[in-house]
Protein backbone atom coordinates (compact mmCIF):
# COMPACT_ATOMS: atom_id res chain seq x y z
CA UNK A 1 0.00 0.00 0.00
CA UNK A 2 2.77 2.39 1.05
CA UNK A 3 4.34 1.92 -2.52
CA UNK A 4 1.12 2.24 -4.54
CA UNK A 5 -0.77 4.85 -2.52
CA UNK A 6 1.58 8.89 -2.46
CA UNK A 7 1.43 9.51 1.05
CA UNK A 8 0.30 6.33 2.74
CA UNK A 9 1.77 5.23 5.73
CA UNK A 10 -0.04 3.24 8.31
CA UNK A 11 -3.79 1.49 8.57
CA UNK A 12 -5.18 1.07 11.46
CA UNK A 13 -9.06 0.29 12.91
CA UNK A 14 -10.64 2.58 15.49
CA UNK A 15 -13.95 2.00 17.35
CA UNK A 16 -15.72 5.08 16.87
CA UNK A 17 -16.57 6.04 20.79
CA UNK A 18 -19.79 7.28 20.29
CA UNK A 19 -21.80 4.78 17.70
CA UNK A 20 -19.14 1.73 18.81
CA UNK A 21 -18.48 1.12 14.43
CA UNK A 22 -15.33 0.28 13.45
CA UNK A 23 -13.40 2.27 11.11
CA UNK A 24 -10.88 2.00 9.03
CA UNK A 25 -8.42 4.44 9.41
CA UNK A 26 -4.75 5.46 6.90
CA UNK A 27 -2.00 7.64 8.38
CA UNK A 28 -0.77 10.12 5.45
CA UNK A 29 2.65 11.64 6.26
CA UNK A 30 3.09 15.41 5.20
CA UNK A 31 5.21 18.60 6.66
CA UNK A 32 3.33 17.78 10.22
CA UNK A 33 5.48 14.84 12.44
CA UNK A 34 2.37 12.66 13.02
CA UNK A 35 0.87 13.07 9.31
CA UNK A 36 -2.93 13.05 9.06
CA UNK A 37 -5.19 10.11 9.85
CA UNK A 38 -8.26 10.13 7.45
CA UNK A 39 -11.47 7.72 7.63
CA UNK A 40 -12.24 5.31 5.37
CA UNK A 41 -14.97 8.12 3.99
CA UNK A 42 -12.33 9.95 3.10
CA UNK A 43 -10.11 7.78 1.17
CA UNK A 44 -9.78 8.14 -2.79
CA UNK A 45 -11.80 5.59 -5.02
CA UNK A 46 -8.63 3.93 -6.08
CA UNK A 47 -7.16 3.98 -2.22
CA UNK A 48 -9.89 2.24 -0.94
CA UNK A 49 -10.45 -0.22 -4.26
CA UNK A 50 -6.87 -1.18 -3.47
CA UNK A 51 -7.62 -2.35 -0.13
CA UNK A 52 -10.60 -4.20 -0.71
CA UNK A 53 -8.56 -6.05 -3.76
CA UNK A 54 -5.67 -7.06 -0.80
CA UNK A 55 -8.28 -7.84 1.68
CA UNK A 56 -10.09 -10.20 -0.15
CA UNK A 57 -7.59 -11.52 -1.57
CA UNK A 58 -6.25 -12.68 1.89
CA UNK A 59 -9.62 -13.46 3.36
CA UNK A 60 -11.14 -16.68 2.70
CA UNK A 61 -10.62 -19.75 0.39
CA UNK A 62 -13.76 -19.69 -1.73
CA UNK A 63 -14.01 -19.10 -5.45
CA UNK A 64 -13.31 -14.67 -6.12
CA UNK A 65 -14.86 -12.79 -8.42
CA UNK A 66 -13.32 -9.44 -9.11
CA UNK A 67 -15.55 -7.18 -11.55
CA UNK A 68 -12.97 -4.60 -13.35
CA UNK A 69 -10.85 -4.22 -10.42
CA UNK A 70 -8.76 -1.87 -12.91
CA UNK A 71 -11.49 0.93 -11.84
CA UNK A 72 -10.21 3.92 -10.30
CA UNK A 73 -6.36 2.67 -10.36
CA UNK A 74 -3.17 3.74 -11.96
CA UNK A 75 -2.57 1.83 -15.01
CA UNK A 76 0.98 1.39 -13.51
CA UNK A 77 -1.18 -0.60 -10.38
CA UNK A 78 -2.92 -2.21 -12.60
CA UNK A 79 -0.14 -3.86 -14.30
CA UNK A 80 0.80 -5.42 -11.33
CA UNK A 81 -2.52 -6.43 -10.32
CA UNK A 82 -1.74 -10.19 -12.04
CA UNK A 83 1.48 -10.89 -10.21
CA UNK A 84 -0.51 -10.08 -6.85
CA UNK A 85 -2.68 -12.69 -7.36
CA UNK A 86 -0.36 -15.11 -8.43
CA UNK A 87 1.82 -14.16 -5.29
CA UNK A 88 -1.53 -14.21 -2.78
CA UNK A 89 -2.53 -17.75 -4.21
CA UNK A 90 0.91 -19.18 -4.62
CA UNK A 91 1.64 -18.68 -0.58
CA UNK A 92 -1.60 -20.26 0.06
CA UNK A 93 -0.86 -23.17 -1.98
CA UNK A 94 1.80 -24.09 0.04
CA UNK A 95 -1.21 -24.31 2.91
CA UNK A 96 -3.15 -26.63 0.49
CA UNK A 97 -5.78 -24.16 -0.52
CA UNK A 98 -6.78 -24.42 -4.30
CA UNK A 99 -8.61 -20.86 -4.50
CA UNK A 100 -10.11 -19.67 -7.97
CA UNK A 101 -10.31 -16.09 -8.89
CA UNK A 102 -12.09 -14.81 -11.90
CA UNK A 103 -11.87 -11.73 -13.10
CA UNK A 104 -13.72 -9.67 -15.74
CA UNK A 105 -11.98 -6.47 -17.03
CA UNK A 106 -11.90 -4.11 -20.22
CA UNK A 107 -7.95 -3.32 -19.47
CA UNK A 108 -5.16 -3.34 -21.65
CA UNK A 109 -2.98 -3.05 -19.43
CA UNK A 110 -4.20 -6.11 -17.14
CA UNK A 111 -4.82 -7.95 -20.28
CA UNK A 112 -1.05 -7.54 -21.55
CA UNK A 113 0.19 -9.36 -18.53
CA UNK A 114 -1.61 -12.76 -18.10
CA UNK A 115 -1.46 -16.20 -19.85
CA UNK A 116 -3.31 -16.69 -22.84
CA UNK A 117 -5.10 -19.78 -21.62
CA UNK A 118 -6.46 -17.98 -18.63
CA UNK A 119 -8.49 -15.60 -20.84
CA UNK A 120 -12.08 -16.46 -21.58
CA UNK A 121 -13.90 -13.96 -23.79
CA UNK A 122 -17.16 -12.79 -23.42
CA UNK A 123 -19.05 -12.29 -26.74
CA UNK A 124 -22.23 -10.28 -27.20
CA UNK A 125 -24.92 -11.63 -29.76
CA UNK A 126 -28.07 -11.52 -30.45
CA UNK A 127 -29.17 -14.09 -27.82
CA UNK A 128 -27.11 -12.99 -25.41
CA UNK A 129 -23.08 -13.31 -24.06
CA UNK A 130 -21.68 -16.31 -25.12
CA UNK A 131 -18.32 -17.28 -22.63
CA UNK A 132 -15.64 -18.98 -24.72
CA UNK A 133 -12.07 -20.03 -24.57
CA UNK A 134 -9.66 -18.46 -27.27
CA UNK A 135 -9.99 -20.23 -30.63
CA UNK A 136 -6.73 -22.63 -32.35
CA UNK A 137 -5.45 -19.86 -34.08
CA UNK A 138 -5.84 -17.04 -31.57
CA UNK A 139 -3.62 -19.36 -29.28
CA UNK A 140 -0.94 -19.79 -31.99
CA UNK A 141 -1.10 -15.90 -32.18
CA UNK A 142 -0.42 -15.27 -28.69
CA UNK A 143 2.23 -18.10 -28.68
CA UNK A 144 4.08 -15.97 -31.13
CA UNK A 145 4.60 -12.62 -29.73
CA UNK A 146 0.92 -11.51 -29.33
CA UNK A 147 -0.75 -10.74 -25.93
CA UNK A 148 -3.95 -11.39 -25.16
CA UNK A 149 -4.99 -7.66 -25.05
CA UNK A 150 -4.13 -6.80 -28.75
CA UNK A 151 -5.82 -10.52 -29.75
CA UNK A 152 -8.93 -10.71 -27.99
CA UNK A 153 -9.38 -7.44 -26.42
CA UNK A 154 -10.37 -6.17 -29.71
CA UNK A 155 -13.03 -8.94 -30.47
CA UNK A 156 -15.14 -7.02 -27.72
CA UNK A 157 -15.28 -3.49 -29.05
CA UNK A 158 -18.77 -2.17 -30.28
CA UNK A 159 -18.42 -2.40 -33.82
CA UNK A 160 -19.91 0.58 -35.05
CA UNK A 161 -17.87 2.94 -32.65
CA UNK A 162 -16.02 4.39 -35.43
CA UNK A 163 -18.85 5.78 -36.89
CA UNK A 164 -20.41 6.92 -33.47
CA UNK A 165 -18.49 11.02 -33.15
CA UNK A 166 -20.33 11.30 -36.77
CA UNK A 167 -23.92 11.68 -35.92
CA UNK A 168 -24.80 15.23 -37.00
CA UNK B 1 -7.16 -17.65 -47.57
CA UNK B 2 -3.72 -15.74 -47.04
CA UNK B 3 -4.21 -13.17 -43.98
CA UNK B 4 -2.01 -9.90 -42.32
CA UNK B 5 -2.14 -8.48 -39.46
CA UNK B 6 -2.09 -4.30 -39.86
CA UNK B 7 -0.04 -2.74 -36.52
CA UNK B 8 0.05 1.07 -36.63
CA UNK B 9 1.53 3.67 -34.05
CA UNK B 10 -2.02 5.36 -33.87
CA UNK B 11 -5.39 5.20 -35.25
CA UNK B 12 -4.34 7.24 -37.96
CA UNK B 13 -1.63 4.71 -39.10
CA UNK B 14 -4.06 1.39 -38.77
CA UNK B 15 -6.78 3.37 -40.72
CA UNK B 16 -4.08 3.53 -43.59
CA UNK B 17 -2.71 0.25 -42.91
CA UNK B 18 -6.36 -1.24 -43.61
CA UNK B 19 -6.25 0.79 -46.78
CA UNK B 20 -2.77 -0.13 -48.26
CA UNK B 21 -3.57 -3.55 -47.41
CA UNK B 22 -6.88 -3.96 -49.86
CA UNK B 23 -5.63 -1.65 -52.54
CA UNK B 24 -2.22 -3.94 -52.78
CA UNK B 25 -3.62 -7.46 -51.47
CA UNK B 26 -6.85 -8.01 -52.98
CA UNK B 27 -8.24 -11.70 -52.20
CA UNK B 28 -6.56 -11.35 -48.70
CA UNK B 29 -8.09 -11.02 -45.68
CA UNK B 30 -7.03 -9.23 -42.11
CA UNK B 31 -5.89 -11.35 -39.65
CA UNK B 32 -8.12 -9.22 -36.82
CA UNK B 33 -8.71 -5.67 -35.80
CA UNK B 34 -5.70 -3.94 -36.40
CA UNK B 35 -3.46 -3.00 -33.45
CA UNK B 36 -2.65 0.37 -32.38
CA UNK B 37 0.17 1.01 -30.14
CA UNK B 38 -0.98 4.38 -29.13
CA UNK B 39 2.55 5.79 -29.47
CA UNK B 40 6.04 5.62 -31.20
CA UNK B 41 7.08 4.64 -28.04
CA UNK B 42 5.12 1.37 -26.93
CA UNK B 43 5.59 0.68 -31.06
CA UNK B 44 9.25 0.47 -30.97
CA UNK B 45 10.03 -2.01 -27.77
CA UNK B 46 7.47 -3.98 -29.61
CA UNK B 47 8.57 -4.46 -32.77
CA UNK B 48 10.40 -7.67 -31.44
CA UNK B 49 7.24 -9.58 -30.73
CA UNK B 50 5.63 -8.40 -33.79
CA UNK B 51 8.29 -9.62 -36.15
CA UNK B 52 7.95 -12.93 -34.37
CA UNK B 53 4.20 -13.23 -35.39
CA UNK B 54 5.68 -12.34 -38.70
CA UNK B 55 8.05 -15.20 -38.75
CA UNK B 56 5.73 -17.68 -36.93
CA UNK B 57 1.89 -16.32 -37.60
CA UNK B 58 1.04 -14.42 -40.85
CA UNK B 59 2.88 -11.63 -42.40
CA UNK B 60 2.65 -8.19 -40.29
CA UNK B 61 2.12 -4.27 -41.71
CA UNK B 62 3.53 -2.16 -39.97
CA UNK B 63 2.64 1.79 -39.94
CA UNK B 64 4.63 4.57 -38.58
CA UNK B 65 5.63 8.19 -38.89
CA UNK B 66 9.66 9.21 -39.70
CA UNK B 67 8.72 12.36 -37.64
CA UNK B 68 11.31 14.41 -39.60
CA UNK B 69 14.24 11.95 -38.80
CA UNK B 70 15.60 9.58 -42.35
CA UNK B 71 14.00 6.64 -42.54
CA UNK B 72 16.61 4.75 -43.47
CA UNK B 73 18.29 6.10 -40.14
CA UNK B 74 15.26 4.98 -38.04
CA UNK B 75 14.99 1.43 -39.94
CA UNK B 76 18.28 0.60 -39.02
CA UNK B 77 18.02 1.99 -35.23
CA UNK B 78 14.25 -0.12 -34.39
CA UNK B 79 13.89 -3.16 -36.85
CA UNK B 80 15.26 -6.26 -34.52
CA UNK B 81 18.58 -7.57 -35.56
CA UNK B 82 17.10 -10.59 -38.03
CA UNK B 83 13.57 -10.17 -39.14
CA UNK B 84 11.74 -12.32 -41.48
CA UNK B 85 10.51 -11.11 -45.48
CA UNK B 86 6.97 -11.14 -44.20
CA UNK B 87 7.45 -8.36 -41.57
CA UNK B 88 7.26 -5.31 -43.06
CA UNK B 89 7.91 -2.06 -41.09
CA UNK B 90 7.39 1.28 -43.68
CA UNK B 91 7.05 4.89 -42.29
CA UNK B 92 5.39 7.79 -43.63
CA UNK B 93 7.37 10.72 -44.78
CA UNK B 94 7.22 12.96 -42.68
CA UNK B 95 4.00 11.86 -41.32
CA UNK B 96 0.66 9.98 -41.67
CA UNK B 97 -0.93 13.16 -42.59
CA UNK B 98 1.52 13.60 -45.58
CA UNK B 99 -0.07 10.33 -47.01
CA UNK B 100 -3.30 11.59 -46.21
CA UNK B 101 -2.56 14.64 -48.29
CA UNK B 102 -1.36 12.73 -50.92
CA UNK B 103 -4.61 12.18 -52.10
CA UNK B 104 -5.33 15.83 -53.24
CA UNK B 105 -8.69 15.47 -54.96
CA UNK B 106 -10.05 13.02 -52.23
CA UNK B 107 -8.91 15.44 -49.58
CA UNK B 108 -9.97 18.38 -51.12
CA UNK B 109 -13.30 17.38 -51.27
CA UNK B 110 -14.02 15.30 -48.13
CA UNK B 111 -12.31 18.15 -46.08
CA UNK B 112 -13.72 20.95 -48.18
CA UNK B 113 -10.48 22.68 -48.67
CA UNK B 114 -9.23 24.38 -51.84
CA UNK B 115 -7.24 21.47 -53.57
CA UNK B 116 -4.84 24.43 -54.67
CA UNK B 117 -3.22 24.70 -51.01
CA UNK B 118 -2.43 21.04 -50.78
CA UNK B 119 1.29 20.36 -51.05
CA UNK B 120 2.11 18.53 -54.76
CA UNK B 121 5.33 16.99 -52.55
CA UNK B 122 3.45 15.92 -49.13
CA UNK B 123 6.62 13.95 -48.41
CA UNK B 124 8.60 17.36 -48.72
CA UNK B 125 6.69 18.97 -46.37
CA UNK B 126 8.21 19.59 -42.80
CA UNK B 127 5.16 19.34 -40.60
CA UNK B 128 2.22 18.16 -42.26
CA UNK B 129 -0.23 18.10 -39.40
CA UNK B 130 0.44 21.64 -39.06
CA UNK B 131 0.05 22.66 -42.41
CA UNK B 132 -3.50 20.21 -42.32
CA UNK B 133 -4.61 22.19 -39.11
CA UNK B 134 -4.04 25.01 -41.20
CA UNK B 135 -6.11 23.65 -44.05
CA UNK B 136 -9.02 22.52 -41.67
CA UNK B 137 -8.98 25.86 -40.04
CA UNK B 138 -10.57 27.11 -42.78
CA UNK B 139 -12.44 24.34 -44.10
CA UNK B 140 -15.92 24.83 -45.72
CA UNK B 141 -17.72 22.69 -43.31
CA UNK B 142 -18.23 23.87 -39.75
CA UNK B 143 -18.01 20.24 -38.32
CA UNK B 144 -14.50 19.66 -39.30
CA UNK B 145 -13.58 23.43 -38.65
CA UNK B 146 -14.64 23.03 -34.97
CA UNK B 147 -13.54 19.16 -34.43
CA UNK B 148 -10.47 18.71 -36.39
CA UNK B 149 -9.05 21.81 -34.76
CA UNK B 150 -8.56 22.63 -31.10
CA UNK B 151 -10.90 25.24 -30.34
CA UNK B 152 -8.50 26.82 -27.45
CA UNK B 153 -5.54 26.46 -29.41
CA UNK B 154 -5.52 26.04 -33.75
CA UNK B 155 -1.97 24.79 -33.34
CA UNK B 156 -3.40 21.59 -31.70
CA UNK B 157 -5.73 19.01 -32.82
CA UNK B 158 -9.24 18.95 -31.41
CA UNK B 159 -11.24 16.09 -29.84
CA UNK B 160 -12.81 14.43 -33.40
CA UNK B 161 -8.98 15.19 -35.01
CA UNK B 162 -8.32 11.35 -35.18
CA UNK B 163 -12.09 10.35 -36.18
CA UNK B 164 -12.80 12.59 -39.13
CA UNK B 165 -9.28 11.56 -40.84
CA UNK B 166 -9.66 7.80 -40.24
CA UNK B 167 -12.95 8.17 -41.37
CA UNK B 168 -11.85 9.82 -44.66
CA UNK B 169 -9.01 7.89 -44.45
CA UNK B 170 -11.45 4.30 -44.66
CA UNK B 171 -14.08 5.59 -47.03
CA UNK B 172 -12.52 7.99 -49.52
CA UNK B 173 -9.11 7.75 -49.27
CA UNK B 174 -7.45 6.41 -52.76
CA UNK B 175 -4.00 4.72 -51.74
CA UNK B 176 -3.08 4.79 -56.06
CA UNK B 177 -3.58 8.41 -56.41
CA UNK B 178 -2.20 9.48 -53.26
CA UNK B 179 0.78 7.23 -54.00
CA UNK B 180 1.38 9.31 -57.42
CA UNK B 181 2.30 12.49 -55.10
CA UNK B 182 4.20 10.83 -52.42
CA UNK B 183 7.32 8.43 -53.01
CA UNK B 184 7.19 6.95 -49.87
CA UNK B 185 3.97 5.69 -49.78
CA UNK B 186 4.64 4.75 -53.64
CA UNK B 187 7.83 2.12 -52.06
CA UNK B 188 5.48 0.95 -49.25
CA UNK B 189 2.66 -0.46 -51.64
CA UNK B 190 4.89 -1.83 -54.27
CA UNK B 191 6.54 -4.49 -51.45
CA UNK B 192 3.18 -4.66 -50.33
CA UNK B 193 2.37 -6.03 -53.54
CA UNK B 194 5.74 -8.08 -53.76
CA UNK B 195 4.88 -9.50 -50.60
CA UNK B 196 1.66 -10.83 -52.03
CA UNK B 197 3.29 -11.85 -55.31
CA UNK B 198 5.97 -13.92 -53.41
CA UNK B 199 4.25 -15.57 -50.20
CA UNK B 200 2.99 -18.50 -51.94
Amino acid sequence: MTQAVPLFSELRFEQDSVTGLWHLEANFTHWRGHGAWQREDQFSDGTLRLIGLLWALQDGDGLLLLEEPELSLNDSIVGHIPLVIDRVLRDRKKRLSARQVLISTHSEVLLAQVDAKAVLLIEPGSNGSTIRPPLEEELISMAHGLNPAEVLLPKTHPQALDQLGLFE
Amino acid sequence: MKRLLVVGEDALCCALGERLFAACLPGWQLAQTSINTQGITKLVPALERYAKQAKHVQPVLCIADTDGTCAADLLAKWLPSSTHAHFLLRLAVTEAESWLMADRAGFAQVLAVPMNKLPQRPDEEADPKRLLLTLARKSKKRLIRDEVVSSSDASKPGSGYNLHLCAFARTHWNARCAAQSSPSLARAMNRLASLGATHG
